[in-house]
């Protein structure tokens, strides 16, 4: 008898055979890149391995790849947002306080990784935490660049600490 | 979500989640400023109660550590930024608000090129920064995407209708190539105005805040958004740029601005600065020029296949270095004094 995982393997090559191709293209008509399209088509299939999904259980395969592939452009767009950002924000800055490439590049990844434990959270919980731990301000100067009282800004760094510096990994 | 009931720290030790919010709960005190000696002595005292709570304090010590190393201008700033802080779908929303508004919201550049950054992304057709894209489309109609461009196709029964949402394209029509003309005819619309083929090959560059038309072959006609008698025949070897209220008067077609479809990059004693920040929309990051030497004028013909060796050539003509933080990050210098 087969095992119930190489029965979801096999489904799930028989749709990456019958809709990979389509994936790419539809990704490439979007994207414009076909190199990414094929990371992100790659991708798609990726994370329909470690999702729970039942191959079985997809009626239309195809809207529901596009579902899939279209939060991963988004997050792809998102992350290219946080780069440049930084990059620009780099640019800025005296050539001499400049970080190292390397250190530029792990940068860039903790920041994803910031951004991600974060996205969720209100807008003033989300500042509260990055002004306290990134800018390194008091909660009387975070409660005056937010316009909030002070206890205020301690219940958002509760909430934020509590939900972010165990999910985090940096 | 209820959260689980369970922590794994990195390195493997498992500790329960009443621990890791009472370490995180620690730190929102500490951090206050307002923590006395009484509480210094308990947040001791619960350290040393059991080995997970010094384990889970060692991991925020760590992790706050951690983003302080970050350095806290760029990483905040980054982080901070409007455009990465919102979820897709607020961001979807907004757009397409913007976009009902769009003649408004103009005026505001943040907001605009946040919604060109959205409608560039989700475009029917699109060019990655240093791609160039050719195109046939299916009323034989040959486009020419250049470097980081986005355009929609809005065909319908009365008319063929191109939106350039950012960048520059080259159309070429099929009547142009010698193919039967389609009746319908053919826009494409910017910003500021449309353009309309009169069997043709002609180029369009979105600006920041106006368009530039040259037309290569036959003619075509402009009109701008407002203002309803702001219309221009424009003849071959001529080219313009309009407003969404005004037209320029035309002058002949410089090789320099056409020199993309051949896929190279002109100067003619053009200014280093200028040079850089067209060389920049070929290749991904910051590429600045110190302002030391951004008068300095350079000429040639450069191959835009490669934007590396571009730069890699300017120390050959001008008095200058290149700086290479990153691939990402470049930057031009003056020139070491020599020896």
């Amino acid at each position: 008898m087969p095992s119930p995982d190489l029965s979801i393997d096999d489904d799930l090559s028989g749709l990456y055979a019958a809709h990979s191709t389509w994936l790419q293209q539809w990704l490439r008509r979007r994207l414009g890149d076909s190199f990414a399209a094929a990371d992100l088509a790659q991708d798609t299939f990726v994370s329909l391995l470690s999702s729970a999904t039942p191959c079985e259980a997809i009626r239309e395969p195809r809207p529901f790849l596009a579902t899939i592939a279209k939060r991963l452009v988004a997050h792809r767009h998102r992350r290219q947002l946080l780069e440049r950002a930084y990059l620009e924000a780099l640019a800025c800055l005296p050539e001499a306080l400049a970080p190292s490439p390397e250190t530029q590049l792990i940068a860039v990844q903790s920041l994803q990784e910031i951004d991600r434990v974060l996205d969720g959270l209100p807008p003033k919980v989300r500042e509260a935490f990055l002004l306290a731990h990134l800018a390194g301000l008091s909660y009387a100067e975070i409660a005056g660049k937010l316009a909030v009282s002070a206890s205020s800004v301690k219940q958002y760094l509760a909430r934020a600490n509590r939900e972010c510096l165990f999910a985090i990994a940096l | 979500m209820p959260a689980s009931p369970t922590v794994t720290l990195p390195g493997g030790r498992v500790i329960s989640r009443a621990t890791a919010d009472a370490a995180a709960d620690w730190l929102t005190v500490l951090m206050s400023g307002d923590a006395g000696a009484e509480e210094q002595q308990q947040w001791t005292a619960w350290r040393q109660a059991h080995a997970d709570h010094e384990a889970a304090w060692q991991h925020i010590e760590a992790v706050t550590g951690r983003m302080k190393a970050l350095g806290p201008h760029p990483a905040y700033t980054a982080l901070t930024a409007r455009g990465t802080r919102e979820p897709v779908s607020d961001a979807r929303r907004r757009a397409t608000r913007l976009l009902l508004w769009g003649g408004l919201a103009t005026g505001a550049g943040l907001l605009a090129s946040r919604t060109t950054a959205w409608q560039r992304q989700v475009a029917d057709y699109r060019s990655a920064t240093g791609e160039q894209r050719q195109l046939v489309l299916a009323d034989g109609t040959q486009l020419l995407l250049n470097t980081g461009s986005a355009l929609n196709l809005r065909f319908d029964a009365t008319e063929r209708r191109m939106v350039l949402v950012a960048g520059e394209v080259m159309v070429t029509t099929a009547h142009a190539l010698g193919a039967p003309a389609d009746p319908r005819p053919l826009l494409v619309e910017t910003a500021q105005g449309s353009i309309r083929a009169l069997g043709t090959r002609f180029t369009v560059r979105q600006q920041a805040a106006h368009t530039e038309v040259a037309v290569l072959e036959s003619a075509v006609e402009i009109r701008c958004r407002d203002g309803a008698g702001s219309t221009r025949l424009l003849q071959a070897g001529t080219q313009t740029r309009f407003s969404h209220s005004a037209i320029d008067a035309p002058s002949a077609v410089d090789a320099q601005t056409q020199a993309w479809t051949r896929g190279q990059l002109m100067a003619d004693a053009q200014r280093l600065d200028d040079f850089l920040a067209e060389l920049g929309r070929y290749r991904p990051g910051v590429l600045r020029a110190d302002p030391q030497v951004a008068g300095l004028r350079l000429s040639g013909v450069f191959p835009l296949g490669d934007t590396d060796r571009i730069l890699s050539t300017l120390p050959s003509v001008l008095p200058v270095q290149v700086r290479t933080r990153s691939r990402y990050w470049v930057t031009v210098l003056p020139a070491e004094p020599g020896p």
